[in-house]
C-alpha cells in the first residue's frame, strides 16, 4: 500500500523501522503550523492491515484520525476498503477518517477516473513523486482543529 | 368652623361611624404595622416559627427528599464517571498495595527473627562487625541509589503526552510518549492476561516503572535497579502526586497543565533519591 513511504514523506523519521516488524508499529511526529498556532501531529505508522487479527486493535484506540491507505496500482488492496471503515467506525466511533489511494504515478489517468468512481477516496497520493501528500496530512490537522 | 369647612369625613355621618366601630381594629393594624417596621420585635415572633420549622424540615428531609437526593447523586455520578474513577483509583491502589506491602513485611519480619535466633545469623553479624563491611557497603550502595531521571504522565491509548521532567537531555518525548504507550498496548495485545498492565521495563542500568490510572498512566525512568520495596516506595509517591496534583479534569491539550506537572514532577520525583541511608540500614 504504500503506508510507511507515505509516512516517511511526512514527518522526521526518529525512529528505526524495525520496530514495524517488531511491535508492528512506529511512531513519530511533525510539528505544523495551522492558523498560526503549532500543532504537533503525533503519527502512528501501524503494520499490516485493519482487518488482519495479527494487528493489535488496542494500537487504533484514542486516534483522533485514521488514514486508510490503498494501493491503486493493486485493486485488490481496496477489496476489503468497506468492512475495514465499518471496523474502524466500530472501534472509533466519530474519529475522522480519509481514505488515500497511494502510488499515483503508476496508473494511468483512465485507471485514475474508474478507481475513482469505484473507490471515492478522499485524496489520491504518490509517496514517490510527494504529490498531495503534504496536503493530505495538512487538511487532517486543519479538520482536527475545527473539529 | 362652619359645616361647609368641616373635613367630609367629619362631616359624613356614615364615615364618623365608621370611625367609631373600626377604631379598635385601626389600632391593632397600627400595632401589627408598628411590628413589622421594628426589626427587634418581628424577630421576636418570627424567629421561633423558623426554628420550629427548620427543625422540622431536619428531622423529615431524610424521609421526604431521600429519593429525589439519592437519585441527583446517581445521575452525577454516572455523569462524572470518569473523574470519580480518576480520583478513586489513587486512593483505592494505594489502599490496596499498603495492604499487602504490609502483610509481606509482617511476614519478612517473622522470618527474620526466626534467622536473628540462628547461629548464622549471630555469626554473620560478627563477621560484618569485625571487617568493617557494614560501613563500606552502606557507601557503595549509598552512591548507587536508584533516581529517577525522566518522568511521563501519558494518556492512555493516545500516549498524548500530559506531562513531563527530565534530568537529562532525551529524545523528544512526545515521541517518547508514543512509543511507550504503543510498547503498552502491544505487550498487553500479545500476552493476554486480561487487566493486567505492563508495570516494568528493564533496559542496561535503567528500570522504566509504569502506573496505570484510569485515563492516563505514570511512568518514571529510574537509574540503577530497584528493589521491591523501593518499587513500593516509589509507587506510594506516584498515588501520592496523582491524589494532590491530578484531581480534575485532565486534557491533553492544556498548556497550563503542562507547565504545572513538569514543575510538580520535578519536585515529587527528582529532588530526592526514592530510598533514604535508613532505609537501607534497616535492610542490612
Amino acid at each position: 500500500m504504500g503506508k510507511t513511504s507515505l509516512f516517511h514523506r511526512f514527518v522526521y523519521n526518529t525512529f528505526s523501522d524495525q520496530y514495524l516488524t517488531t511491535i508492528g508499529v512506529k511512531v513519530d511526529k511533525r510539528v505544523v503550523d495551522v492558523s498560526g498556532e503549532p500543532l504537533s501531529l503525533i503519527l502512528w505508522d501501524i503494520a499490516g492491515e485493519v482487518s488482519q487479527k495479527k494487528v493489535p486493535k488496542t494500537y487504533f484506540l484514542g486516534a483522533s484520525a485514521v488514514i486508510y491507505v490503498f494501493d491503486l496500482s493493486r485493486k485488490q488492496t481496496a477489496d476489503n476498503l468497506k468492512s475495514d471503515l465499518k471496523l474502524i467506525q466500530k472501534i472509533l466511533p466519530g474519529c475522522l477518517i480519509k481514505v488515500v489511494g497511494n502510488k499515483k504515478d503508476l496508473v494511468s489517468e483512465e485507471e485514475l477516473i474508474i478507481l475513482e468512481r469505484t473507490h471515492n477516496p478522499d485524496f489520491l497520493t504518490s509517496a514517490k513523486t510527494g504529490e498531495n501528500v503534504e496536503t493530505l496530512f495538512m487538511e487532517i490537522a486543519s479538520e482536527l482543529v475545527s473539529y | 368652623m362652619p359645616v361647609s369647612q368641616q373635613p367630609e369625613h367629619q362631616s359624613d355621618p356614615l364615615q364618623q361611624l365608621r370611625n367609631i366601630l373600626l377604631r379598635p381594629e385601626q389600632e391593632r393594624i397600627t400595632h401589627i404595622h408598628n411590628i413589622l417596621e421594628e426589626k427587634e420585635p418581628l424577630a421576636e415572633r418570627v424567629v421561633p416559627i423558623i426554628e420550629e420549622q427548620l427543625s422540622e424540615f431536619e428531622a423529615h428531609f431524610p424521609k421526604a427528599y431521600q429519593l429525589a437526593v439519592d437519585r441527583l447523586v446517581e445521575r452525577k455520578i454516572r455523569e462524572s464517571q470518569e473523574e470519580m474513577i480518576d480520583m478513586l483509583y489513587p486512593v483505592m491502589g494505594t489502599m490496596i498495595r499498603k495492604y499487602i506491602a504490609q502483610q509481606l513485611q509482617e511476614l519478612r519480619e517473622s522470618v527474620e527473627q526466626q534467622l536473628e535466633r540462628s547461629f548464622l545469623a549471630r555469626l554473620r553479624d560478627r563477621f560484618f562487625r569485625a571487617g568493617g563491611v557494614r560501613e563500606a557497603d552502606l557507601v557503595l550502595r549509598n552512591a548507587a541509589l536508584p533516581r529517577v531521571r525522566e518522568a511521563y504522565i501519558i494518556e492512555q491509548h493516545s500516549g498524548l503526552l500530559l506531562g513531563s521532567a527530565s534530568t537529562q537531555e532525551v529524545v523528544d518525548k512526545e515521541l517518547i510518549a508514543g512509543m511507550l504507550t504503543a510498547i503498552k498496548s502491544f505487550v498487553v495485545d500479545a500476552f493476554r492476561r486480561g487487566t493486567t498492565q505492563l508495570e516494568l521495563i528493564e533496559y542496561a542500568g535503567y528500570q522504566i516503572l509504569i502506573r496505570d490510572f484510569h485515563t492516563y498512566y505514570v511512568a518514571l525512568a529510574v537509574e540503577g535497579k530497584m528493589t521491591t520495596k523501593e518499587q513500593e516506595q516509589l509507587s506510594d509517591q506516584i498515588a501520592t502526586f496523582v491524589q494532590n496534583e491530578l484531581a480534575r479534569k485532565i486534557r491533553a491539550d492544556d498548556a497550563s497543565l503542562h507547565l504545572h506537572l513538569g514543575k510538580t514532577l520535578k519536585e515529587y520525583f527528582m529532588k530526592t533519591t526514592p530510598l533514604s541511608t535508613e532505609a537501607i540500614q534497616g535492610q542490612l
